[in-house]
């Protein structure tokens, strides 16, 4: 038990409240609930609100290495983190992912405000390679952002020391995407948080920032974007390819999305849609 | 007419200096028809002197290291001297197989004053680990009879920082301007000359001694006409060029179009520190060279012959066997050597060499002409600036290509296509036709919502009663949006949706309108 909750534990105990305001005046208490520090300038906004004040430090921590535990891509990795991405690109600095999953795409990252020219791809053949570029990409000036993901290679407790020792270089986000049982296990870096996907929003659990308590869990609801309408399907191009393509089976296609309502939101699935009658 | 300043480099121990730089431990010396020729302070303290035959030095030092004279790493050093001592002057060449000669008089003002340009210069050629010494004069070839002949019989033991000639000779001309001031005491100086140390033919200096003449100034006060007749007209030209009575045109050093330097070790290299200090002096050739010509390089291309296989470069047939090729293309062109070097390190690091190397070529590809950009105010370090972003960024490129090899590293462009798989290409980062190909923002409003990660290979579905099943089922949220297109080619009709799987993650999944197949083409992160 910390030694600041023992003290308070003995105090109200005794229930007597003078005495007690007159011990938390003195200069050497410590009280972890006050320690809550002032907006750090080596942090990043995150872009969410919600977010931003659960995070001691107002934002990503700029000197320091987080780990974002996802289960597999797709769990709200870069709704997360395109405001700050954007951010830092329209800054004019460079944006590197080491070791993506898949391909990135484009279109999607225009959607997100992420200019492609300042984002490079790079992939590793095994973790020593991957240690040491995500050291020279941190230690660089250009870098405004890493993210790298742990697919293939495993990392061992010495290399995460290693990233995060130059992570402390210069004010950047540096980002390690880890498997969810990596979050189990000791690490260093500062800010250890796992992304999971709800229905309508991401669910993040902090198991550890700097600055303070950590705990929290807070769900950010899904980007409005998400959120959009169809385009409605009597407006849907007709263009028949070739002859061979059977009258009836086109009609079918056609006129089956028009069964389906017309979905506003994403909170309600669409009923499934019934599959060609082929089968 | 301003009388133009030549400054004489003489460097009597090149022979020595060019085979073992900065060895001075050990007896070392150059025989030549089995007689030495140039021997280092160790050496000669131990008794051995030029001339001696090779019996008589190995008998006065047993652990005498004899080498044969290599004429072409001698031209090689003194060409790397001119190299550098090109910040100087521009008005410089090779006057002989030992020294070159400067014209100095229009750098007097740059380098303030004619001591501290002497100064530079002898730092800079103290650096490449030669002796030299210096001659001043209004001729080319007075200065050079000033450099080889010391002023006074004590210094023939000449050092790499100080000579007396030069000192000497420097002392008849004024700081400033470079004007003779000293007459008398110059002429002295070049009157004491010796005839047999004259740069002429054997024949005449044999003629001249045995007629009694001993030292230059005996000749020069005799009428030229007489001379002529004794010792022919060439002779006569030479003298009146050493007084400046002739025109001496000297050409000018003019630098190859292209770089290419080949070094051959004298031991094979097996150490990689060893191969690096080797490199590092051709990268400081390099850099010379493009600092000289104002030019930076784009790229540039080490290969390592492996022994005895470096014969066989020109003939061409087997120039692959036996050699590794290290290639280095930059992102952004420069001439820093230091830069050059630490990619060469990385490249190194990455390689085995199985067998030691024992020759080294440097070959420098896509110079360009060097643009300038100011330098900051600030120190690096105190603030984020874009431009020098850039320049950080190319350097961290660089680096990271260097190790993790060019086809590591891509970026994602963007081109107006239909077909979403076409709409987004990975290309490579140093493909420089791929950058920057359309810029234009797409209007987002036509089109619907797009996943940020896109599958290459689009994944199929499987039908589980009569739902969609990938890793979980699938329900359809949103959809459809039609897409068609290249009926000109592989006709595409597909109809996309957004699908959740049971653990919430979003899909973007299509039908296939021609096979009546479901795909997942990406995923919403």
């Amino acid at each position: 038990m910390p030694k600041h909750a023992i003290l308070e534990k003995s105090i109200l105990g005794e229930n007597d409240v003078p005495q007690l305001n007159s011990i938390l005046q003195r200069a050497d208490v410590w009280r972890a609930s006050k320690t809550r520090p002032q907006l750090s300038s080596d942090s990043i906004a995150s872009g969410h609100a919600l977010l931003d004040t659960q995070l001691h430090y107002g934002g990503w921590p700029g000197k320091a290495l987080t780990e974002l535990f996802c289960e597999q891509p797709g769990v709200g990795e870069w709704n997360l983190l395109a405001p700050a991405l954007s951010q830092l690109s329209q800054a004019g600095r460079y944006l590197f992912l080491v070791d993506p999953p898949h391909e990135p795409y484009a279109p999607a990252l225009k959607q997100l405000g992420i200019p492609l020219d300042r984002l490079v791809l790079i992939r590793t053949s095994n973790a020593s390679q991957y240690v040491w570029s995500c050291q020279h990409i941190l230690r660089s000036a250009a870098c405004g952002a890493l993210l790298a993901w742990q697919n293939n290679t495993r990392l061992t407790l010495h290399q995460v020391r290693k990233l995060q020792l130059a992570a402390r270089a210069q004010t950047c986000l540096a980002i390690l995407l880890r498997p969810q049982d990596n979050a189990q296990q000791h690490s260093f870096a500062a800010l250890r948080i796992s992304v999971a996907m709800d229905v309508s929003s991401y669910r993040l659990t902090i198991f550890k920032q700097p600055g303070g308590w950590a705990g929290q869990t807070l769900k950010l609801p899904c980007s409005q974007h998400l959120i959009q309408t169809a385009l409605p399907a009597t407006e849907l191009p007709v263009h028949l390819p070739n002859k061979d393509f059977s009258p009836e089976l086109t009609s079918t296609t056609l006129t089956a999305p028009v069964t389906i309502p017309a979905v506003t939101s994403l909170s309600t699935p669409a009923p499934v849609l019934p599959l060609s009658p082929a089968e | 007419m301003i009388p133009v300043l030549w400054l004489c480099i003489h460097c009597p121990k090149l022979a020595l200096e060019a085979l073992f730089p900065g060895l001075n431990t050990q007896a070392i010396a150059i025989a030549a028809q089995h007689r030495i020729a140039c021997c280092n302070q160790a050496a000669s303290v131990a008794g051995i002197s030029e001339g001696m035959s090779l019996a008589t030095a190995r008998a006065l030092c047993p652990d005498l290291q004899v080498a044969t004279r290599n004429p072409e790493q001698e031209h090689q050093t003194l060409l790397n001297l001119i190299y550098s001592c090109y910040q100087f002057t521009p008005a410089l060449n090779q006057y002989n197989e030992t020294s070159l000669l400067l014209e100095i008089r229009g750098s007097l003002k740059l380098f303030q004053g004619l001591n501290k340009l002497i100064q530079n210069i002898k730092q800079e050629v103290g650096a490449q680990q030669i002796s030299c010494a210096m001659g001043l004069a209004n001729t080319a070839k007075s200065a050079y009879l000033l450099a080889r002949h010391p002023g006074n019989k004590l210094s023939e033991a000449m050092t790499t920082t100080t000579t007396t000639t030069t000192v000497m000779a420097i002392r008849c001309f004024e700081d400033n301007s470079g004007e003779l001031s000293d007459q008398t005491h110059f002429r002295t100086l070049l009157h004491s000359i010796p005839v047999t140390k004259l740069d002429c033919s054997d024949f005449i200096i044999k003629k001249l001694t045995r007629s009694g003449f001993k030292t230059l100034g005996e000749l020069l006060v005799l009428p030229m006409a007489e001379l002529g007749k004794r010792y022919g007209k060439d002779f006569v030209r030479y003298l009146q060029q050493i007084k400046g009575e002739l025109p001496d045109p000297q050409s000018n050093i003019v630098f190859p179009e292209t770089f290419d330097h080949y070094v051959e070790c004298n031991d094979a290299i097996s150490s990689v520190d060893h191969l690096l200090w080797a490199m590092q002096n051709m990268l400081r050739r390099l850099s010379d060279y493009l600092r000289a010509r104002q030019m930076y390089c784009g790229g540039f291309i080490w290969s390592l012959y492996q022994q005895q296989h470096y014969s066989s470069i020109n003939t061409s047939n087997n120039a692959s066997q036996g050699k590794v090729t290290i290639e280095l293309y930059l992102t952004q062109a420069r001439w820093d050597m230091a830069y050059f070097l630490n990619l060469t390190r990385i490249k190194l690091e990455a390689l085995t060499l199985a067998e030691p190397t024992s020759a080294i070529r440097l070959k420098a590809c896509d110079l360009r002409p060097a643009h300038y950009l100011s330098t900051d105010l600030l120190p690096p370090d105190i603030q984020y600036s874009p431009q020098r972003s850039n320049s950080t960024f190319t350097a961290l490129i660089d680096t990271l290509a260097a190790r993790l090899g060019e086809n590591n590293l891509y970026q994602v462009t963007d081109h107006h296509r239909h077909i979403p798989e076409q709409a987004s290409q990975l290309a490579g980062l140093l493909d420089i036709d791929a950058i920057g190909v359309e810029n234009n923002e797409i209007k987002t409003s036509t089109t619907g919502l797009r996943p940020t990660w896109l599958l290459r290979q689009p994944s199929p579905i499987q039908n589980r009663q009569k739902s969609l099943y990938y890793q979980g089922d699938l329900k359809l949220l949103q959809g459809p949006e039609r897409i068609e297109g290249d009926w000109w080619s592989t006709a595409v009709s597909r109809d996309y949706y957004i699908a959740r799987r049971k653990d919430d993650t979003l899909y973007w999944i299509y039908r296939d309108r021609h096979t009546h197949c479901w795909f997942v083409h990406g995923v919403f992160g």
